[in-house]
């Protein structure tokens, strides 16, 4: 279903993977909403800060981000979106699917795949968002 | 799993507080028609030249398993009305009874445009409910979205080609 599979690997190496059908660990199948397994992911950063985050493609093509570094991995290519000496700052996950619906075909479907994050530029202060749609 | 989008259409005398349709269920098209209920097919309720259709009443209901939803957009993104004929939009929490008379504070989006550039969608438990949020955590609703077809005596006789609305969003 999904193009895409995440990885989060954190500080104390703790990793957690979305598994195939987005459940999330404490899934109540009485409660009216559960949120998806994004939500592990969201609680465990109370625990220990995210390292690394990865989509892994059901080909294994993989697009990664370091929070520690600001490095992109794309398939083996490394790079920087953060200029030298602007490195930002306290980086904080960016992750979201871009979802469509529209009245011709009443079908929804995932328009892409966005990653990245957003931190504090070393100089002014603002927070800046770096984000690679796939 | 991820979140299920499903078009719902509302109808009939404004009810309830805060206000909705008589009636709200699921749509799986926008028919702009001479009535007001979503069963009748448009050939049977076709638009007078000069005159407006009723408005729609729609909105977009999310349920599934999703941990946010957030950045909602609307737009007009293929399909050319036709000569004469307008189409127009807005979004609003707030339900009124459809009618045929020109939408007040409406927009004009008989012009196609890339849903980047569509109107900011709101959401929240249902969609009349006032203060809505741009992110959505639970089963909900945006805003609705409705629109209108307006006509002019310039416009031709016959069924329009198809009109596409596209609803975006962002989901994790």
């Amino acid at each position: 279903m999904f193009k895409y599979l995440w990885e989060a690997t954190f500080n104390d190496e703790h990793m957690i993977s979305q598994p195939a059908d987005d459940r999330y660990s404490k899934h109540d199948d009485k409660a009216e909403h559960n949120p998806s397994a994004f939500r592990d992911l969201l609680d465990y950063q109370e625990t220990s800060p995210l390292q690394t985050f990865a989509l892994v493609g059901q080909d294994r093509q993989i697009y990664a981000v370091s929070l520690k570094t600001g490095q992109f991995f794309i398939n083996g290519t490394t790079f920087m979106l953060d200029q030298p000496l602007e490195e930002l700052t306290d980086r904080k996950l960016i992750f979201y699917r871009t979802m469509r619906l529209n009245t011709a075909s009443n079908e929804q479907y995932t328009y892409a795949y966005n990653y990245g994050y957003e931190g504090k530029h070393p100089e002014s202060g603002k927070i800046v968002k770096k984000v690679v749609t796939i | 799993m991820a979140a299920t989008a499903a078009w719902y259409e509302d109808n009939g005398t404004a009810t309830g507080s805060p206000l909705k349709g008589t009636t709200r269920a699921v749509a799986s098209q926008v028919d702009w028609k001479s009535v007001d209920n979503i069963s009748t097919p448009r050939a049977s309720a076709t638009i007078i030249a000069g005159q407006n259709s009723y408005e729609k009443f729609q909105s977009v209901r999310f349920t599934g398993t999703f941990t946010q939803i957030s950045a909602g957009k609307f737009a007009h993104t293929a399909g050319v009305p036709g000569v004469g004929i307008t189409l127009v939009d807005k979004v609003t929490s707030t339900y009124s009874t459809p009618s045929t008379a020109a939408m007040a504070g409406s927009t004009d989006i008989t012009s196609v445009i890339a849903i980047a550039s569509g109107q900011t969608v709101l959401f929240n438990t249902e969609p009349q409910t006032s203060s809505p949020s741009a992110t959505l955590a639970a089963t909900g609703y945006t805003q609705f979205l409705v629109t209108q077809l307006k006509t002019s005596g310039a416009t031709a006789a016959g069924a329009i080609g198809d009109i596409e609305l596209t609803l975006q969003w962002n989901e994790t």
